[in-house]
């Protein structure tokens, strides 16, 4: 029995040092959307290098962050996916201030080859097809692929295809590259992490709708000052280049 | 009996066969190089180290908690125990997303800004993770010995008292020594749970790189954010050391459990 107990406080003391580090100055405490890693993890990056504070970003998808921050009314900054997400925050007075500052747009996602033909947003709707599509409540693609669906009048047509609804983009791309799911709908940002399996297929101009990625501080965060510097960064040229280069494209304002 | 034999057999190739085809599936993509290349990662030994500290304090302090519950209940009927027993096993039936969803919950509320100004803070931070692999596993631990205990033959504890030991050194030289083999059980059975913890981890905690990054959150954060190969070889490197871990912790405490 104290052999076990020894082992455990031999394990404790080995790997306890990691979780007693000492933070210097408050670290600012931001949500983003976990679509947004790619680039979010670069700029923090860089930001901590240059000015030696720290951001601790906390993913999710949207729904799931909006809840964190109504809950417990913690953190500085909120970067979700979409803009659904951030109108509710918005609503419900949870936002001191934003703006959206670039967006990306939908594509489809099939198998390598177009094996099924799938020609556009139309072509969902061809009996047979099985589709995987984003939930529409929990992440910002998924009222998206909804408003472009009704707004090609086939909504109700392509719901019967649909196999499977996934919580994330990644999941999504996943179904189509591994399972015998022929198609899904996800960000154009997402094409840079598409396997050798998968490819691209752009929707039809006229039924296109494109999602912008906001951006706001927190009405409840106690670090406003550091919070607004490092939000004026991801609105720099340098900051935005970083978002070109996973596939963003710019809002000209 | 024969019979009855072949046809177990059967079910245990198939079973043993299922596991080994989905877990293969995943080794199989995970290609050498992108394996050395995680492993060197620091974001991969980050969460590697951050993932053996969390789950071995929650199962440090299950265990503080589990031996006198189980000690408890193991002891005796008492008309509240089956109340008791339901009440203690909420974490078992309850998923542990709407677990995390409840503590973040109260975290956030009153109850969380008290501890905070006591200096505890779970929301958001590494004691979290503690906190939530603590509260999954400690129903699984506590039951083993729980069992355990009462498997522990009365007649060596009564003999041990009507020789003039007190409760607690029959219980330290009788009941504990003689149910090593359920509370190691409980430890492997808790540990593995500990450390593949996500659900409530993901609520209490959150999934932030290099900080509540624990290697299920990594493998999360990797697939959310579409790098399959992180994720893929952190899921192989992951596999490996716990089933390494777990040959090890049988091994080091020789025993031979089974459960």
């Amino acid at each position: 029995m104290k052999k076990i107990i020894l082992v455990a406080l031999v394990f404790i003391v080995m790997f306890g040092s990691v979780s007693c580090k000492k933070e210097t100055q408050v670290p600012i405490l931001m949500f983003a959307g976990a679509g947004l890693k790619g680039p979010v993890d670069e700029i923090v990056g860089i930001y901590n290098k240059k000015t030696g504070i720290t951001i601790n970003v906390i993913y999710g998808g949207s729904g799931t962050l909006l809840a964190q921050i109504k809950n417990t009314k913690k953190g500085d900054i909120f970067m979700p996916g979409g803009m659904e997400h951030y109108k509710m925050a918005e609503k419900e007075g949870l936002i001191e201030k934003g703006v959206e500052f670039v967006y990306h747009e939908p594509v489809i996602v099939v198998k390598k080859g177009n094996p099924k033909h799938i020609k556009g947003l139309l072509s969902l709707k061809n009996p047979g097809l099985k589709l995987a599509l984003g939930d529409e409540t929990s992440l910002a693609l998924g009222p998206i692929t909804k408003k472009m669906l009704e707004k090609a009048h086939i909504y109700t047509e392509v719901a019967k295809n649909v196999v499977v609804r996934e919580g994330t983009v990644s999941k999504l791309v996943l179904d189509v590259d591994t399972t015998d799911v022929d198609a899904s709908i996800v960000w154009k940002t997402a094409e840079s992490q598409f396997g050798k399996n998968v490819e691209a297929i752009p929707i039809e101009k006229e039924y296109l709708i494109v999602e912008k990625v906001p951006i706001g501080i927190l009405r409840f965060s106690k670090n406003k000052k550091e919070a607004e510097q490092f939000m004026n960064f991801v609105l720099s040229d340098g900051g935005i280049r970083i978002f070109k280069k996973y596939g963003y494209e710019t809002i000209n304002r | 009996m024969r019979k009855i034999a072949f046809v177990s057999v059967i079910f245990l190739i198939i079973f043993i066969l299922i596991v080994l085809l989905g877990v293969s599936s995943l080794i199989f993509k995970a290609h050498p190089d992108i394996l050395i290349k995680t492993f060197k990662s620091k974001e991969f030994l980050f969460s590697l180290k951050f993932s053996f500290a969390t789950s071995f304090i929650a199962l440090f302090l299950s265990l503080i908690f589990s031996i006198p519950i189980a000690y408890l209940l193991s002891n005796g009927e008492f008309p509240q125990k089956r109340i008791i027993e339901s009440l203690i096993d909420i974490p078992i039936f309850t998923p542990p997303l709407v677990l995390g969803l409840s503590f973040l919950i109260l975290f956030g509320g009153k109850f969380g800004s008290l501890l905070e100004q006591a200096g505890i803070t779970f929301l958001f931070s590494p004691p979290g993770v503690i906190f939530a692999q603590f509260i999954i596993i400690t129903p699984y631990v506590e039951r083993y010995i729980e069992v355990g205990f009462s498997k522990v033959n009365k007649r060596y504890e009564f003999i041990g008292r009507s020789m003039g030991l007190s409760d607690f050194e029959v219980f330290k030289k009788i009941t504990l020594p003689l149910s090593k083999d359920a509370i190691l059980a409980g430890m492997i059975t808790g540990w593995g749970r500990a450390i593949s913890e996500f659900g409530a981890t993901l609520m209490i905690a959150g999934a932030t790189r290099m900080r509540t990054e624990t290697l299920p959150v990594a493998i999360f954060l990797g697939i959310s954010s579409g790098d399959m190969d992180f994720a893929v070889s952190t899921g192989t490197l992951m596999l490996a050391i716990s089933f390494f871990m777990r040959l090890l912790m049988r091994r080091m405490l020789k025993t031979d459990v089974g459960y």
